[in-house]
């Protein structure tokens, strides 16, 4: 039978708000197989003032209701991506917003953060809503050097901190013993950019700013990838090596785990890589995705 | 680091005249990271009478484009292996004109043959004694009661070894082979299909047919029993993973390469092409990490061949390529 890969671990998968067949998809195989279902929080975004994002996804009051119902039902936990840096006072009583943020009080469900003002206005209006630390806000914060000391201050504040990729990636290893507990950390496995990208700022500038208006006058930003040959980019990724996350887990004592959204336009491609990163490599687990490819055959989008 | 899941294994895999880009873009890409290529073979056939195996995609029977094919494949160190795994042989069916055609360019281009019938595999030595022959698992697969005496089969095995290049072993025998690997006469020359999705012991019902050459919509095709389908409808996908799959896993496959076997194969080439190529990048390239840049580049460079018809042009396509009529699933 397929085994789950880490054992201890809270995943928090990039399916909330993607099409609803396709997690339910997931879960039938679950059942299909009687393996343990490793997904504990699904995260996910809208487009909305307080989102870095350009989905161009929009949802109605009642619509958002039915979702987090349907959500409810599955048991797992809404993490909703509220990530861009710099958000105005004026867009702070934003009509959906407040809305999402009732919707997750009412689910035990938590938020990603970069905004400080944000973040205070949800302690204050929200006091119950777990905030989490997105790594977007070290984009913006985070001076070389002074890592430790950062996320420590992070730690006080945030029920969790999302890990800047490039750190974990080089040498946050070498800061371990400067922090007391590092299980409120969240690691991404699959960030696929480069360490160090000089870009990001730029990056995520000019994601807050599609927020703000509207996403189709914007030339969609060059990721800096695109100039390097295959064989730099795998020297400077910040991937995460089988053994890289064998000995954060095992050995350093990390227990979430973040799997990005990458490929989801893609459902064999993700699938197929979510079951690899979730379950040790088996010969059934190509099972699994046959099911999984079966099901999208049958749904005409394979 | 290296994105190979195994070191040192010569893999087998199924593109010949089904997906050729798929080859040709792992061949490239790698040699531009200067990581091996694990590919070793590419197997497959175009239709003829004296292919077998999985149904063929390509329909006829265009020379130019197979030899363009298999010279593209051979400049970059793969190996064509060409299922001519017809079971039913006569006198007739040996003679055909276009079948010893594609023997002649094989021979002169260093192809190899996998074969199930006996007459074809004399054939074959008789006009190349140097022709590379490789016994095919439809062999073992074809006679049932190989499984119930291990001896026997071991027996099989070796005498298949005194006489073909490379002999493929029914997946149900790996076990078996770890246990008896001082029993076989050289397990270097032994290949193991890895992700054979059928069932323990399986009675066979459709290698009794894909043995059989030209089934492509065949009637009969549609009538295959499948004895894994059958299994799971009445105890479920969980039972059957855990007391009937005969998928090697990854353990399995590295006793397998302690032991000395260096080739391995996977199956795929009866399913839809991009789930073929993810069968195939998941077990050559690891699960976690760079591997993925390099899954994902393979399967873009493979696609812009396709879109600029490197290896067929649009109207070859439209002519050649056969539309299984029948629901193919994955």
């Amino acid at each position: 039978m397929p085994q789950i890969r880490y054992k201890n671990v809270s995943w928090n998968l990039p399916f909330l708000f993607i099409n609803p067949e396709l997690l339910d998809l997931y879960f039938h195989v679950f059942q299909n197989y009687e393996v343990e279902n490793p997904i504990k929080k699904i995260y996910g975004q809208i487009d909305n003032p307080w989102s870095a994002c350009f989905l161009n996804l929009k949802y109605s009051k009642k619509e958002l209701e039915q979702y987090f119902n349907y959500i409810k039902a599955k048991n797992i936990c809404p993490v909703l991506n509220f990530s861009c840096y710099d958000i105005p006072n004026s867009k702070l009583k934003d009509e959906i917003c407040n809305y999402l943020l009732d919707l997750i009080e009412n689910q035990n469900g938590e938020v990603i953060l970069s905004s400080d003002k944000l973040f205070k206005y949800i302690k204050k209006t929200h006091p119950n809503i777990k905030c989490v630390a997105s790594e977007i806000k070290s984009v913006f914060e985070l001076k070389k050097g002074k890592e430790a000391k950062y996320y420590n201050e992070l730690l006080k504040k945030f029920d969790r901190v999302i890990l800047s990729p490039s750190y974990v990636k080089t040498t946050f290893l070498n800061d371990i013993e400067k922090y007391n507990d590092v299980s409120k950390f969240e690691v991404i496995i699959n960030n696929n950019c480069i360490i160090d990208c000089p870009n990001e700022k730029n990056h995520q500038k000019v994601l807050c700013e599609l927020t703000k208006s509207n996403y189709k006058k914007h030339k969609i930003f060059e990721c800096s990838k695109n100039s390097l040959s295959l064989n730099k980019i795998i020297k400077n990724s910040t991937l995460l090596e089988t053994e890289e996350v064998d000995n954060l887990v095992n050995n350093v004592g990390i227990k979430h785990l973040t799997f990005k959204e990458e490929y989801c336009s893609i459902p064999l491609r993700f699938f197929s890589s979510l079951i690899q990163y979730t379950y040790i490599s088996n010969g059934n687990t190509q099972l699994l995705c046959r099911d999984v490819a079966n099901s999208l055959f049958s749904k005409g989008v394979l | 680091m290296s994105v190979l899941k195994y070191e040192n294994i010569q893999w087998s895999v199924p593109t010949l005249f089904f997906d050729d880009s798929f080859a040709i873009a792992y061949a490239d890409v790698l040699e531009s990271l200067n990581v091996p290529n694990p590919i070793k073979y590419v197997y497959g056939m175009v239709s003829s009478q004296w292919s077998g195996g999985r149904n063929a995609t390509i329909k006829l029977q265009d020379k130019d484009i197979i030899v363009k094919v298999i010279k593209e494949l051979t400049k970059r160190g793969l190996t064509p292996a060409f299922t001519f795994s017809n079971k039913i042989i006569n006198q007739e069916v040996l003679e055909n004109e276009y079948c010893n055609w594609l023997l002649d360019v094989g021979v002169e281009n260093n192809c190899q043959f996998i074969i199930v019938s006996d007459k074809l595999f004399y054939h074959i030595k008789s006009r190349y004694p140097e022709a590379k022959c490789v016994s095919s698992v439809i062999q073992p697969m074809a006679l049932p009661e190989l499984a119930k005496d291990v001896q026997k089969e071991i027996d099989f095995y070796n005498e298949r070894l005194d006489r073909y290049d490379r002999v493929v072993v029914r997946p149900d025998f790996s076990i078996d082979l770890l246990e008896h690997k001082d029993k076989i006469s050289d397990i270097s020359r032994i290949e193991v299909l890895v992700n054979q999705t059928c069932r323990k012991n399986c009675p066979g019902y459709c290698y009794s047919v894909i043995s059989k050459s030209e089934n492509i919509n065949s009637e009969i095709n549609t009538k295959i029993k499948c004895a894994v389908e059958m299994y799971t409808r009445e105890h479920g996908s969980a039972d059957f993973c855990r007391t009937q799959s005969i998928m090697h896993t990854e353990e399995l496959i590295r006793n397998l390469m302690d032991i000395g076997v260096i080739d391995f194969k996977v199956q795929g080439r009866h399913y839809q092409k991009t789930y073929c190529r993810q069968i195939i990048n998941d077990h050559l390239l690891k699960d976690i990490g760079t591997s993925l840049l390099v899954k994902d580049k393979v399967t873009d460079y493979a696609n812009k061949l396709d879109q600029t018809n490197y290896l067929y042009s649009n109207n070859f396509m439209d002519k050649n390529f056969v539309l299984i009529q029948r629901k193919r699933n994955v």
